[in-house]
């Protein structure tokens, strides 16, 4: 089995996204902007969240015009597996592999909290056996999913959306959204549902002793696909 | 500046006139910032030793030993001047130095925290606008970094107005055999500067460090340096590839003084010297003067020395992540300086007077002519609950989280407790926590430098404890005001003489730390000046994570106890001078022999498995560290004080306000309450104060009775209501 990890200038998160899959004893491989042809090699691929090139111009745009980035798409329509987590979130909407855009936050300052979200999405095999509410950190600045109303109305309809920031009781309000996201949308999947994008950190919510570890089960849905 | 007879002292060594260059690597390195010169000579005061520090006092960061050669590198820095003219880049790049400090020394950095103080925000526009970018700076270069930001303080007061204050701590890890020293020790190993292009910002930075900020200093702008986190990333990464596989004989990296500066120390500490080519050096800006290049504060730069053999790995390395690099020099055994452009000699210095030469400053300590300030008027207090809330909403004790939650605490999933609880506890890889506090109450320190310094040492040494760690070591930043000035001088020794004391008796060394003067300023003919601040940021370990303890209540139906004795000094306190506007008299003192039995009673109940949760009493006094124990689990308490003798001989705002030092508050399940008090009676002044209860109130029999509710929202919203109109 072999999972990579992005590691582009100025991602941050990579070290925890192995962290979380070697808990699960899955070695994971970081894979450079220039590793390309590596790509062909792997059974899914982790974008880890961080800064990307700095965020410059915006975040992900330069990660998304890279080599490696390049290669997603042909690698998503093979049925290969994508996890993008909060700046890999934001890289999958850039190259569109995922609709819809990710924007400054309503505050206009960067957010790091924990905070809950409730699974929607049944279909995707990456969201089976979830907790119904996943307490979770966040940390971005640019977060808030935006998309018209055609386009958020499709996700609707395809059951693209994976999660939505909720209350602790699991009720999807307005004061749990922390960024003003759409519906408060928290992240989405593609129709067939092997690429999921996400802004809160699954990896920060895989131990205990991190005050959760509901988030790991994602990584272990996603191992347990490439098993079968 | 050169004074006179710095002037002087070069002519007698050099027996001719210095050059251009040698005058402005002089001016940096001869700079307050950069040699100490008035505070050097009170560093014999600390205890610098324990068995398990591995490095002290003297390079980027000071290294502990936790066991299994696993060593911990702490450094702590101040950014003022900078962020009180340009506060996103003047708090970012402090953050950046800091970083890169512990890097020198081939660290990991896996936490940062920061103790930042303004003017007041209440009323001050200016300190909104300050609080609001130093915040975004921090936040922008640290998250960028992937570093955590995990805690700190912030205080706010008038005296911070025209001088705030950025303190940034940072934290990394190394394996004992992987670490790298800042120094040159092999002649014919070459220099080789990495990262950023140099460029003119920060020209003169220490200089302008090392004055007093005036309604000019606007001018000194360009002095600012401009900070770049993606680059500082990806130095970070390198470098760390370069420390794995000990391909660096010498590391450090550009600070104040620049070049200069590094190439100097290094030498120095490596009894070598350095021959440098300032042509190598990499450009942003193709004209820049010889002298320019040598003492350009630039980020994001680091000097290496590197052995020949290892050199085109080391280059093939920086060629991989485009990193740009030049191999600028090497070193040498003829104890100089020697800086080329182009075949031409910029300057021709002796290491040793550049890095040590310069003559001490005769300095004149008096005591401040305010501590003989009149006789005050106690105010009576009439309606408590009014004062409650009154303290609880003060910006000084209110929640942070306006602050905190701008910061990524998470990033490198390490972080146990993040910021806002006493420490902030991460987890290492070989599975121990370490915990980390960073503490100064200015005010105190300023009634009474010696003892409020003393007790804001005890105090993040209590926040160690309140949390189940075992302090270690710390590390201090030291801002005072305008040496030169025989009051505030006086401030800074009392200070240094009191943290001295504490090290001693606690054998907590330090190890490393800064020191930051001139923090005062002329505005309108005014003398302003800061509080006198002695940041300490002190870490502990918590061996077995078991033993961690929570800071909030955690079961309904337990008792509370207090341990420690109330004193009902109510001088220095935040409820005087928030509720009152009073700051003056004479404060608690220092008492090391009941500060050691209080540690000890807490540290031996934890042991025993008798705490549930505790936390120390300080800022606010025992109220404020009640209603902060209910706050997040929402579980109230009823206190019975019918027996309690502080409370039968105090004034009711004395018991509740005094902030006497050596006090906990403790939660001690019901079963274990006969066990608890039998294990520490005779040995520590505790009282039982009450129980736990269902109802969502603090309460205290027959006197006072408020919903948490209530106190939670006085607490809750007083920075953001400031900041968010």
């Amino acid at each position: 089995m072999r999972i990579g990890i992005t590691k582009f200038p100025g991602t941050n998160n990579e070290q925890d996204v192995l962290r979380a899959l070697s808990i699960l004893d899955v070695k994971g491989e970081l894979i450079y902007p220039w590793d390309d042809k590596k790509l062909e090699n792997l059974d899914a691929l982790v974008i880890a969240g961080g800064f990307s090139y700095g965020d410059y111009l915006r975040p992900g745009g330069i990660a998304a015009q890279s080599p490696v980035a390049e290669k997603l798409i042909d690698f998503e329509k093979n049925g290969k597996f994508i996890i993008g987590i909060c700046n890999g979130f934001q890289i999958l909407c850039e190259t569109k592999i995922l609709p819809g855009v990710l924007t400054t936050n309503l505050s206009t300052k960067f957010i790091c909290k924990w905070i809950n979200i409730k699974t929607e999405n049944s279909q995707s095999p990456l969201l089976q056996n979830l907790e119904s509410i996943i307490k979770i950190p966040i940390a971005h600045y640019e977060g808030r999913y935006y998309h018209d109303s055609n386009g958020i109305k499709k996700i609707n309809d395809d059951d693209s959306v994976a999660f939505r920031y909720c209350n602790e009781h699991g009720e999807i309000t307005q004061k749990s959204n922390p960024n003003g996201s759409l519906e408060n949308i928290a992240g989405i999947t593609n129709t067939k549902g092997n690429v999921l994008g996400m802004m809160p950190h699954p990896e920060r919510a895989s131990f205990d002793y991190l005050g959760s570890d509901t988030g790991r089960q994602i990584f272990a849905n996603l191992i347990e696909e490439i098993k079968c | 500046m050169l004074t006179t007879e710095e002037y002087s002292k070069i002519l007698d060594v050099l027996e001719r006139e210095p050059n251009k260059g040698e005058v402005a690597v002089f001016e940096a390195m001869w700079s307050e910032h950069c040699s100490y010169k008035s505070s050097k000579r009170w560093f014999h005061l600390f205890n610098e030793k324990a068995p398990y520090i591995e490095l002290g006092i003297g390079e980027g960061a000071g290294l502990i030993n936790l066991g299994d050669d696993l060593l911990v590198g702490l450094g702590l820095e101040s950014h003022n001047h900078p962020s009180a003219i340009s506060p996103y880049d003047g708090a970012a790049t402090g953050v950046g130095g800091i970083i890169r400090d512990i890097l020198s020394q081939g660290c990991k950095p896996i936490a940062v925290l920061d103790a930042i103080r303004f003017g007041n925000i209440e009323k001050s526009q200016h300190s909104q606008y300050l609080l609001e970018n130093v915040v975004r700076g921090i936040s922008f270069y640290g998250n960028c970094c992937g570093i955590p930001t995990v805690g700190g303080e912030v205080e706010f007061a008038p005296q911070f107005e025209h001088n705030c204050l950025v303190n940034a701590m940072c934290v990394g890890v190394v394996q004992k055999n992987k670490v790298v020293r800042s120094m040159a020790t092999k002649l014919g190993s070459f220099l080789v500067l990495y990262g950023a292009r140099t460029g003119r910002d920060g020209i003169h930075g220490v200089s302008f460090a090392s004055k007093d900020l005036s309604d000019k200093s606007d001018r000194d702008r360009p002095a600012v340096q401009i900070g770049d986190p993606l680059m500082e990333k990806i130095l970070i990464d390198v470098t760390l590839e370069l420390v794995e596989k000990e391909l660096l004989e010498g590391l450090q990296d550009l600070g104040g003084g620049g070049l200069s500066c590094a190439v100097s120390e290094m030498a120095h500490k490596g009894n070598t010297g350095a021959i440098i080519r300032l042509e190598d050096v990499h450009l942003r800006e193709d004209d820049m003067l010889p002298w320019e290049i040598l003492v350009s504060e630039s980020q994001e730069r680091m000097l290496a020395v590197v052995e020949p053999d290892k050199l085109d790995e080391v280059v093939s390395i920086l060629d991989k992540q485009d990193l740009t690099y030049g191999v600028i020099g090497e070193v040498t055994d003829n104890s100089h300086c020697i800086a080329y452009f182009r075949g031409e000699k910029i300057i021709n210095l002796p290491v040793e007077l550049i890095v040590d030469g310069f003559p001490e400053p005769e300095r004149i300590a008096e005591k401040p002519s305010y501590l003989d300030e009149e006789d005050f008027l106690i105010p009576k207090i009439e309606d408590i609950k009014h004062e409650i809330l009154k303290l609880l909403s003060s910006p000084n004790i209110g929640s942070k989280a306006w602050v905190y939650q701008q910061y990524d605490q998470h990033v490198q999933t390490q972080t146990v407790v993040p910021a806002g609880s006493d420490s902030a506890v991460l987890r290492l890889d070989n599975g121990k926590y370490v915990a980390l506090s960073l503490d100064c109450n200015s005010f105190m320190v300023y009634l009474d430098p010696y003892n409020g310094t003393a007790n804001s040492a005890t105090e993040a040494m209590r926040n160690l404890i309140a949390t189940g760690a075992k302090p270690l070591a710390f590390v201090d930043c030291l801002n005072f005001g305008n040496p030169e000035h025989p009051d505030s001088y006086w401030q800074f020794v009392e200070s240094i003489k009191g943290l001295g004391q504490f090290s001693h008796d606690f054998n907590i060394p330090v190890v490393g730390g800064n020191v930051s003067l001139y923090n005062e300023s002329f505005i309108e003919d005014k003398r302003e000046r800061i509080n006198p601040t002695p940041t300490i940021g002190m870490i502990g370990i918590i061996e077995n994570p078991e033993k961690l303890i929570k800071n909030n209540f955690q079961e309904k139906g337990t008792f509370v106890v207090s341990i420690g004795e109330c004193d009902g000094n109510l001088n220095g306190s935040e409820f005087l001078r928030n509720n009152f506007g009073i700051l003056q008299g004479k404060i608690s003192q220092y008492d090391k022999k009941n500060e050691e039995s209080s540690r000890k009673a807490i540290e031996n109940l934890n042991q025993a498995g008798y705490i549930k949760s505790c936390h120390d009493i300080s800022n606010g006094g025992l109220i404020t560290a009640l209603a902060e124990m209910t706050f997040k689990n929402e579980i109230g308490v009823k206190l019975d004080l019918l027996d309690n003798d502080s409370f039968k001989i105090l004034k009711p705002e004395e018991f509740l306000f005094a902030e006497t030092p050596s006090r906990y508050i403790i939660e001690i399940s019901s079963e274990y309450i006969e066990g608890a008090s039998k294990m520490i009676e005779g040995k520590v002044s505790f009282s039982i104060l009450g129980k736990t209860i269902t109802k969502q109130k603090i309460e205290i029999e027959n006197f006072l009775s408020m919903d948490i509710k209530q106190l939670k929202n006085a607490w809750k919203k007083t920075i953001s209501q400031y900041m968010e109109n």
